[in-house]
């Protein structure tokens, strides 16, 4: 069936054009480029795309990028930096850095602003690192059902890195919180194309912000951030979903009262309810700011589509995460969910990271089966069979995937 | 916290900019007291990276028009192929969102034919409406852009003091609307220009007409990001024009002989005349395939040097090509001499 978007009309338009170049008549014209005349096709197939200082990655969308990160990279303990997924919000992203030149700030309700050059933040505060799972608000959204607007992702809107950098409570305590100190604001270099585009500023209870964990990063696995993951600086903040963790910070404002922006206020912002689930008949009344992430388990192998040859066994991997509370166990089923056998969880890298499993199995037979794993954390927390909310926000079901044993 | 406004944003980034340039030149000696593998980094002051493009272009439709001039600006056509295919109710949602939530600069009208476009590329129905259009050329019913004819004229007063007054009106304009993109000084290097592959115009470089900076304020640049502006009051419209006037130095051009213009007209003739039309108002045959459309050059008179740089270099993202390997350098001179002459003072 053609579409809107078929190889015959790109046809029809390039006869056209050749007419038209053709009518020109003009001897010894040369060709211009003509790119932007002739449509692309979008095929549904992924598209793989080569930004500066990063690998491969698919492509949702060009500009401002968003990037997601290609199942096999989650075979590791850690994301490597150059796979490591993309998403910005405003137009304006930041392409140049002056490492002399930049400062970070940090100003508002505290006794002495500060404005740190990168030097003086390494050299003046302790080093702290910690392994911590960076997953986008909307990661897996491509999933709901009904589908909701927003970045398409699959499942690779995620990574698992080593973050290095100082603790943002030092910072905050050099500083000086002055009494009745509510909540932090971050704000980074990004910037909005048109004057009407709130700016992108997130925010922190202040108690949080000072529980020493937060981080502000300047390396992530060793090396400096990538551009387009917030060179120089990022807002680590572990067990919470990445919308808070601010990229190319350059601002932090203590405030004596709670923080009032579009991107707190009305933007990435959930039902009230234990789970985040509503449905599209009955949208919640009540809705709060997203915040630490929802215990989920995932497939890394099989791939979608992959097979699987029926002599041997195959081992079944994937990677489950909570906020922090820690996994407890790992199930697999292999037979649709109609029974579930422990899979072997592999050492624990802190309890912000992810940890791997895998989970040896020998088919019975060829043919189709479906796949299922769930997980459970220390504190009792099981994952659910759906879930659905407007923003296609955390999503964590019980995932299947369809495989086939040749 | 204060809320932030764009022109803070604005003014910060140019103190940023500022920092940037005192710090490049004043930094003699790098500092690595960074961790092993950091230390070659901080030896470089800057750290940069140029952005690749990957941009779409998009279906034929009614409502291309509308959907290119205003909702490219903020993001690419990429991102509404992403999306799923919606119902038209999701999509008057979404762009009402647009509107509301992000600034989106439309009118009523705007409006509507951008749903409509979205609805047929992008709905339900979008594949039916596709396979029904299968003989036409060029796409389900497209209407003739209404976008491009009805810009009420600007009032700029030629000079004297109502003109330096609305001139200085149009510089706070600019500072607030336009330099995310043009930058402060109208070089079209704002911080928004590294990531659009159809860079913004360097306003200082070429004197416009009333006639073209009226059309383009008021309908926005189809297939680049600029939008349109109509929504703003005439006065503000025509305080911008006067600042975008302002910008441009008259410098003298170098002159040249009755012979030299002969050439550059064949030159014009033979290589340029298909898209920019025999009359230079960029009507060629070719142009209706070409987006954005070929410069009107009765309308704008760009400076000797610049037409040098772009016909050795072209314009990246549009069809304009590089002719440096195509025409010799004098004929290129020729060229631009007979590009300049097309200029009709009475459009100013």
């Amino acid at each position: 069936m053609k579409t809107a978007f078929s190889p015959a009309r790109n046809a029809m338009n390039r006869r056209k054009f050749m007419r038209a170049l053709a009518a020109a008549g003009a001897g010894g014209l040369i060709l211009p480029k003509v790119t932007a005349a002739i449509p692309e096709m979008p095929t549904g197939a992924e598209q793989l795309v080569r930004f500066p200082e990063k690998t491969d990655l698919i492509l949702r969308t060009d500009r401002p990028p968003q990037l997601e990160t290609p199942l096999k990279y989650f075979r590791e303990d850690l994301t490597p930096n150059e796979a490591f997924y993309v998403r910005w919000h405003l137009e304006g992203i930041p392409t140049s850095i002056d490492v002399e030149a930049f400062r970070l700030r940090i100003e508002g309700h505290v006794e002495k602003p500060l404005s740190l050059s990168l030097a003086e933040l390494r050299r003046n505060f302790e080093t702290v690192s910690v392994v911590a799972v960076n997953q986008c608000s909307g990661n897996s959204r491509s999933f709901f059902e009904p589908r909701v607007p927003g970045g398409q992702w699959k499942n690779g809107a995620m990574g698992n890195a080593r973050w290095t950098g100082v603790r943002l409570r030092d910072l905050l305590d050099r500083a000086g919180l002055k009494g009745g100190a509510i909540e932090v604001a971050f704000n980074g270099l990004d910037r909005a194309a048109m004057p009407g585009t709130p700016n992108f500023v997130k925010a922190l209870d202040v108690d949080h912000a000072r529980d020493g964990e937060v981080m502000v990063a300047y390396q992530m696995n060793g090396s400096e951030l990538p551009m387009l993951n917030g060179f120089p600086l990022r807002l680590v903040v572990p067990g919470w979903y990445a919308t808070y963790w601010v990229k190319a910070l350059s601002h932090i404002q203590v405030l004596p009262e709670k923080f009032h922006g579009f991107w707190m206020d009305k933007a990435y912002r959930i039902p009230t309810s234990p789970d985040g689930n509503e449905t599209p008949e009955h949208l919640a009344a009540e809705t709060t700011p997203i915040n630490r992430m929802s215990l989920r388990s995932l497939f890394v192998r099989p791939e979608p589509g992959e097979q699987i040859p029926a002599n041997g066994p195959f081992e079944i991997q994937g990677l489950a995460f909570d906020s922090g509370i820690g996994i407890q166990g790992l199930e697999v089923s292999t037979d649709a969910g109609r029974t579930w056998l422990n899979a072997q969880l592999d050492r624990e890298l802190g309890k912000y990271s992810w940890r791997r499993w895998r989970f040896r199995w020998n088919p019975p037979s060829r043919g189709k089966y479906q796949l299922q794993v769930r997980a459970l954390n220390r504190a009792g927390q099981q994952q659910t069979t759906s879930l659905w909310n407007r923003g296609g926000y955390m999503r964590n079901v019980i995932e299947h995937t369809e495989v086939e044993v040749l | 916290m204060k809320r932030l406004t764009c022109k803070d944003h604005l003014a910060s980034w140019g103190l940023c900019s500022l920092l940037v340039l005192v710090g490049h030149c004043g930094a003699s000696e790098s500092q690595s007291n960074g961790p092993g593998p950091d230390s070659a980094r901080a030896a470089q002051n800057v750290h940069s990276i140029t952005l690749p493009h990957f941009e779409p272009d998009v279906p034929l439709a009614a409502g291309r028009d509308e959907y290119l001039v205003v909702c490219v600006s903020c993001h690419s056509p990429r991102y509404v192929m992403m999306q799923p295919f919606f119902p038209q109710r999701k999509w008057e949602e979404t762009v009402d969102k647009m509107t509301k939530v992000y600034g989106a600069q439309m009118d009523q009208e705007q409006r509507t034919a951008i749903v409509q476009y979205l609805v047929v590329t992008h709905g339900p129905d979008s594949k039916r409406a596709a396979v029904q259009d299968e003989d036409s050329d060029f796409g389900p019913v497209v209407k003739p852009s209404a976008l491009t004819e009805t810009a009420p004229p600007l009032i700029v007063p030629s000079e004297g003091a109502q003109h330096t007054k609305q001139i200085e009106q149009g510089a706070e304009l600019f500072k607030k609307d336009c330099a995310g993109c043009h930058g402060m000084t109208g070089r079209g290097d704002g911080f928004v220009a590294p990531v659009l592959l159809r860079k913004p115009k360097d306003l200082a470089s070429t004197r416009y007409s009333l006639v073209l900076l009226s059309q383009v304020l008021w309908n926005g640049k189809r297939g680049t990001a600029m939008p349109s502006w109509r929504s703003l009051p005439q006065e503000d419209l025509s305080a911008l024009a006067a600042f975008i006037q302002s910008l441009h130095q008259q410098v003298d051009q170098p002159a040249l002989s009755a012979e030299g213009l002969q050439r550059g007209t064949q030159v014009f003739m033979q290589n340029c005349a298909p898209c920019h039309g025999i009359a230079g108002d960029g009507k060629g045959t070719a142009a209706t395939a070409l987006m954005p459309a070929p410069a009107d050059f009765r309308l704008k008179q760009p400076d000797f040097e610049y037409i040098l740089q772009v016909l050795s270099n072209g314009i990246p993202g549009t069809g304009m090509p590089a002719w440096k390997d195509q025409i010799p350098e004098p004929d290129r001179r020729a060229l631009a001499a007979f590009v300049r002459s097309l200029f009709k003072e009475s459009s100013l």
